[in-house]
């Protein structure tokens, strides 16, 4: 996926900082969605944003759409929470792998209620998606 | 001659004993551990909307048949007498022997962040430090029906295994009047899905093969699906061919060269009792 040739690191800083700008307009222009290498003529649509506490850990998250595959990002106290977006629109963690969440922030807040005071940790490989 | 699979609840004291002894063993010599590694590298390669081969997807049930074979080989290498048991969720439940000190081990306590505490597979023990993960966590945890979730019933499996077609287009976890989708857990009932997110805690991440009742686990699903082709013999594996991100029937699947089709028929390898 193009979106991770980059470091991540940079690439989630400059999403997160245009997405953050832009999220009152719900829509970011071609000319935008290329700056943050979306590319081509597509539109990105902010699907939701969100940065909040929740049961004492900061939980903060964006997704975007992009064709059919949503690109999103959540962190727990600034861990990055592994995240895919399912064919229905729904998403799935790494730490509840086996249920699906209608929005990315109830996913992260499920993620919060099974970590409990743990952390998550990334996958040292991502292919795919 | 092929291996007998018992359900777990028919292991004898010796069965039991031998079959924890075995995992430690593998686990001691470091050979548990890339288990794990190989179902978080699939399950995080696996996705909707491009290559999907261990999860969500037809390759599902073949993957964790090769998979469950992999493992109980290992086991064998250690312990010949030792076979697989399989956990039929619909009489086992939360007070099930299953749980008891000398096999699974309990629930864990929500005052250690539901961690196991007693049993062989307890952190304390010094046996069962978890490394390959998602989390923080190196040690075993449980929340077993968390929220208030309950296992599924036998009027609930008896209805997956009603369904006639094995998988439909588009193959993934949105497939409806999918035997394998229903099974897996993403619509219907919610078969295997649900019996993760039951125990909860390190079943319900990425490293769930770090819980030992995941092999017992999958070894239900396993003989669900064998069930089935039992009661559907022209009710093979689909795709056949020429599907785009899914494995059809001769295609291999990752990380073996081993095909669904070389998965269909276990009887030589292994029976269920």
């Amino acid at each position: 996926m193009h979106v991770h040739e980059d470091g991540d690191d940079k690439v989630v800083g400059r999403r997160r900082f245009l997405v953050g700008g832009l999220v009152g307009a719900g829509v970011i222009a071609a000319a935008g969605a290329g700056l943050i290498g979306l590319g081509g003529n597509a539109q990105a649509v902010v699907l939701e944003e969100f940065d909040e506490l929740y049961k004492g850990r900061r939980i903060k998250g964006w997704a975007v759409a992009r064709g059919a595959n949503p690109q999103s990002e959540v962190t727990v106290d600034g861990d990055a929470l592994h995240i895919m977006s399912n064919g229905d629109g729904t998403y799935t963690t790494s730490v509840n792998h086996y249920e699906s969440f209608d929005s990315l922030r109830s996913a992260a807040r499920r993620a919060v209620e099974t970590l409990g005071d743990l952390r998550p940790e990334s996958p040292p490989t991502h292919h795919g998606h | 001659m092929a291996l007998i699979r018992k359900n777990q609840a028919n292991l004898t004291a010796a069965e039991r004993s031998s079959f924890v002894n075995a995992v430690l063993a593998l686990k001691a010599s470091g050979r548990y551990d890339p288990f794990v590694r190989l179902h978080i590298d699939r399950g995080n390669g696996d996705s909707d909307f491009s290559t999907r081969i261990g999860h969500r997807s037809p390759s599902f049930l073949p993957w964790h048949r090769k998979y469950l074979i992999e493992f109980e080989t290992a086991l064998q290498s250690v312990d010949p007498s030792v076979t697989l048991p399989y956990w039929d969720w619909t009489t086992a439940g939360s007070t099930s022997s299953l749980w008891a000190n000398d096999f699974m081990g309990p629930n864990g306590t929500s005052t250690t962040n539901w961690r196991v505490n007693v049993g062989p597979f307890a952190f304390s023990t010094g046996n069962w430090t978890l490394t390959v993960r998602s989390d923080s966590a190196n040690f075993l945890r449980r929340n077993i029906g968390a929220g208030g979730l309950r296992l599924p019933t036998a009027a609930e499996v008896t209805s997956v295994l009603g369904l006639t077609t094995y998988d439909t287009s588009p193959w993934n976890s949105t497939s409806t009047n999918s035997f394998r989708n229903y099974l897996e857990g993403f619509r219907g009932p919610n078969l295997h899905n649900r019996v993760h997110n039951w125990i909860n805690g390190t079943m319900a991440g990425f490293g769930s093969p770090n819980d030992p009742v995941f092999w017992l686990h999958h070894c239900n699903v396993d003989r669900l699906w064998s069930q089935w082709q039992a009661r559907n013999p022209g009710g093979t594996y689909v795709p056949a061919a020429g599907t785009v991100d899914v494995v059809d029937i001769d295609e291999a699947m990752n990380p073996w060269p081993t095909t669904p089709r070389d998965m269909l028929n276990h009887s030589s390898v292994y029976t269920y009792q």
